[in-house]
């Protein structure tokens, strides 16, 4: 039982007693006012299944509180006893109702993605782009929710949306409940630490990474490659994974950066490990099961793979003497910019900011926006005019909405009718100086437009070991009754209407690199060993050599 | 009963309190309607309908206190009820008499003001599409049943209670409470029907969607209506149940009162 519904159990018994009690003295000392005691415990009761719902098999509790109230209709303390008792019995029904029925306090999931499905069936844009058969995906995963409501598990029906919502590689379509429900899902879908993960470096080799002090007894440190994991190669095991299939990806390159990350999850209370040590011979050992779940393993190496500079939001950081870091950790300001719209505040601060660099001798510059997952386009046409080329630029084109109808406008050729184009004028202001855009696959939404609009331009060149995330589609959230829903639901267009960045079928962004920095040893160390940011130091070396 | 109803009608018309409440719930609910001119953007009359329907609700709860407590009570503090019973006049006549005029004054003057709001921002800002005026009328006409069931919950209250401004404080302290308590259940369809505020937002409200385009601050809403044929049906009966409920408590409490 939960602790509300074991309060109000106890109320109500207590309620009883006190009720049998005082008709015996309220005869002894009259006072009509005695009655109001009888209405209390009701109105309580009300006020406790506001809190947490009524529920089928506490009905007797409630029947209890009801019962007492005949108090307020009878003074006679035959009827006041009679009705006391008889409400004890049956608050007394709801312990076995509770303890024994499947159903108490069930939470109906399917019914909660019977109503997130029926609006993303509605309203999302991109299902035929993305050639997804949305009722097809309702079948295979109808029986999951049909199941977490059976055994009144919210971490399964928390996996169950997160692998329906992979389904769309899109990262835009997300569900959320709670952060505690969410992190037990991931910990739970995660599988097992045995004291490391595995990456698999540019050239195919998939290396041990984060590794635990434990390991060092068998001779497994960052970098070891590793040949196997429990008999099968790191890509089959990765697949083994529940997290493999919960994961999403809007760009298939960043689907395979990240190939094999997940298999050192999976195994038995130990795992075997076939791997290469120092001298190149191939070793085999038993790794045992660490406490912690993999998830917890598995988050910090992908913080030491996407961390961007630590800096505060939209701040300039002096990387040296001609380089500067425009940090933009979201694409949001201040409260009252973003209710407004207006950006102007921040876009005056950062120009005179980057004049006054440049009269001390600054040149390049670097953005920064890894791990950045998007806000608003107010700040990409903010931060994109200062570095722009002088002239008018093309952003976007916004797709037409029809109010009567409910949905955005298409032609006959299934395309979205292209509405108005938005443009921004470009100031130049580092001059002849060159920009290195920053991106991994947590750059979404706003940053990917931000990354789109600059990727263009001869000034800008855009490095990462992921290209941008791949969802720029307008996003909007829905409210259900055990999490909130969002997937993509306003239409951003290229001018000729095709879909603005959102990978189709092919899973192939409209948002590519201009340098892939490979992850191979040498990063590896870097990162792991050295704890250097290796995206970084590559981008000051292009810098460096090719715009000195 | 009915000279008790009209008389009790023409007290209620005296009370300079109750006239400031009317004038004050007016400003509100017109102010309400007319704020978004000052925007740069405007909404349609669906869209701020559907929006603050749920808000304006709040003002009609303690409006619906007031009128109960004033009628209700005010010949309590003055003993005319006693007068009233000593001269023959039947609890049931004294009873009844004060707790239809109370109910019909709070349901009368409710369903007024919801309509004036939408009468007003559809003169403001035209209709929209973003609810159905039948839509909005059926959603207005239903919360009658929860008010009534509101109004006859502080009829019970007023007749145990006997002290108006504490009856008052209590409207005003049940708004917090639902609040806190309710917390995000309030809205969740399951409890609805617990409580006549929760009943009464859970018809108003609406499930809200939004589209925008780039470059630009508006937000193309598509609001849906929560209340469906079936919730409407258990609310229409839960309210009639619980009206019933609190006005017989209400009149057992009387019955038997010793009106001191």
């Amino acid at each position: 039982m939960i602790y509300f519904d074991i309060l109000l159990f106890l109320l109500a018994l207590l309620s009883c007693g006190a009720a049998y009690w005082l008709a015996g003295y309220a005869e002894r000392v009259p006072d009509t006012r005695w009655r109001i005691c009888y209405l209390i415990p009701a109105i309580i009761g009300i006020l406790f299944s506001l809190h947490e719902g009524a529920e089928q098999c506490m009905a007797g509790v409630y029947l209890a509180l009801l019962l007492l109230t005949a108090g307020v209709f009878s003074q006679k303390a035959a009827v006041r006893k009679k009705a006391a008792a008889a409400g004890a019995l049956c608050a007394l029904t709801a312990l076995p109702l509770c303890l024994l029925i499947p159903s108490y306090r069930r939470k109906d999931y399917a019914a909660d993605f019977r109503k997130g499905f029926s609006y993303m069936k509605k309203y999302y844009l991109l299902a035929e782009h993305k050639q997804l058969d949305l009722d097809a995906l309702y079948q295979k995963y109808l029986p999951d929710f049909e199941a977490a409501t059976a055994q009144k598990d919210a971490i399964a029906n928390e996996i169950a949306w997160t692998k329906f919502c992979a389904e769309f590689h899109d990262g835009h379509v997300g569900y959320s409940s709670s952060r505690s429900v969410s992190n037990q899902a991931l910990a739970q879908a995660s599988g097992h630490d045995y004291g490391l993960v595995i990456v698999t470096l540019s050239d195919g080799k998939t290396v041990a990474v984060q590794t635990d002090a434990s390991l060092e007894k068998y001779g497994i440190r960052n970098g070891t490659e590793i040949l196997t994991w429990n008999g099968m190669t790191p890509a089959e095991a990765d697949r083994q994974s529940e997290l493999y299939a919960a994961r999403s990806f809007a760009d298939i390159d960043n689907e395979q950066f990240y190939a094999g990350i997940c298999a050192a999850g999976t195994g038995g209370e130990t795992v075997p490990v076939e791997f290469l040590d120092e001298n190149g011979s191939v070793q085999r050992a038993d790794l045992p099961q660490l406490s912690a779940p993999y998830s917890e393993r598995l988050e910090a190496a992908l913080d030491v793979l996407n961390r961007g500079v630590n800096a505060d939001n939209l701040q300039f950081t002096e990387l040296d003497d001609t380089t500067v870091c425009l940090r933009i950790r979201d694409m949001m300001d201040d409260t009252k910019s973003m209710e407004s719209g207006d950006f102007s505040t921040v876009q005056r601060r950062l120009r005179s900011e980057l004049v006054s660099f440049r009269k001390q001798g600054i040149r390049n510059a670097v953005i920064d926006i890894r791990s950045n997952g998007g806000g608003t386009d107010g700040i990409v046409t903010a931060v994109a005019e200062l570095f722009a080329p002088e002239g008018e630029h093309y952003y976007v084109t916004n797709g037409v909405w029809d109010e009567q109808n409910r949905c955005f406008i298409r032609e006959e050729n299934g395309r979205f009718k292209t509405g108005g184009d938005v443009t921004f004028n470009g100031e130049q202001l580092l001059g002849d100086g060159h920009i290195v855009l920053l991106v991994n696959s947590g750059s979404a939404s706003a940053s990917d437009h931000l990354c789109h609009v600059l990727r263009g331009m001869e000034n800008v060149t855009v490095m990462g070991f992921t290209e941008s995330n791949g969802s720029a589609q307008g996003v909007f959230g829905l409210n259900l009754d055990y999490g909130s829903l969002s997937f993509s639901s306003s239409v951003m267009l290229e001018k000729d209407g095709s879909i603005f960045i959102d990978s189709g079928a092919d899973r192939q962004s409209g948002n590519g690199l201009d340098i892939r920095v490979p992850l191979d040893e040498t990063a590896v160390n870097a990162l792991f060993e050295k704890d250097e940011d290796y995206v970084l130091e590559q981008a000051l070396d292009l810098l460096h050599e090719k715009y000195p | 009963m009915r000279r008790i109803m009209a008389s009790q009608l023409y007290q209620l018309k005296r009370i300079r309190a109750m006239w400031m409440l009317i004038i004050g719930i007016t400003l509100i609910f017109l102010l309400t309607v007319i704020g978004p001119l000052l925007n740069l953007e405007r909404p349609t009359a669906s869209l701020l309908i559907g929006q603050q329907m749920p808000l304006l609700f709040v003002m009609l709860t303690i409006m619906t206190g007031v009128v109960s407590a004033f009628l209700c009570t005010n010949d309590f503090t003055d003993q005319t009820l006693n007068h009233e019973v000593l001269s023959g006049v039947s609890r049931m006549e004294s009873y009844f008499g004060r707790a239809i005029p109370a109910i019909l004054v709070s349901v009368v003057l409710s369903l007024f003001w919801l309509a004036m709001a939408v009468c007003a921002a559809d003169v403001l800002y035209g209709w929209g599409n973003q609810l159905s005026v039948q839509t909005v009328a059926a959603e207005i006409l239903l919360t009658a049943f929860p008010l009534i069931r509101l109004s006859c919950f502080f009829v019970m209250l007023s007749f145990i209670i006997k002290r108006p401004f504490i009856v008052i404080g209590i409207s005003c302290a049940m708004i917090y409470l639902i609040f806190q308590v309710g917390g995000s259940t309030l809205f969740n369809a399951h409890n609805y029907y617990l409580a006549g505020i929760a009943n009464a937002f859970y018809i108003l409200n609406t499930e809200q969607f939004g589209v925008f385009a780039a470059g630009s601050e508006h937000i193309n809403y598509v609001l849906v209506p929560t209340v469906t044929p079936a919730s409407a049906a258990v609310t229409v009966a839960v309210s009639l149940v619980f009206s019933a409920g609190w006005l017989l408590l209400g009149y057992s409490y009387f019955h038997h009162d010793d009106l001191k």
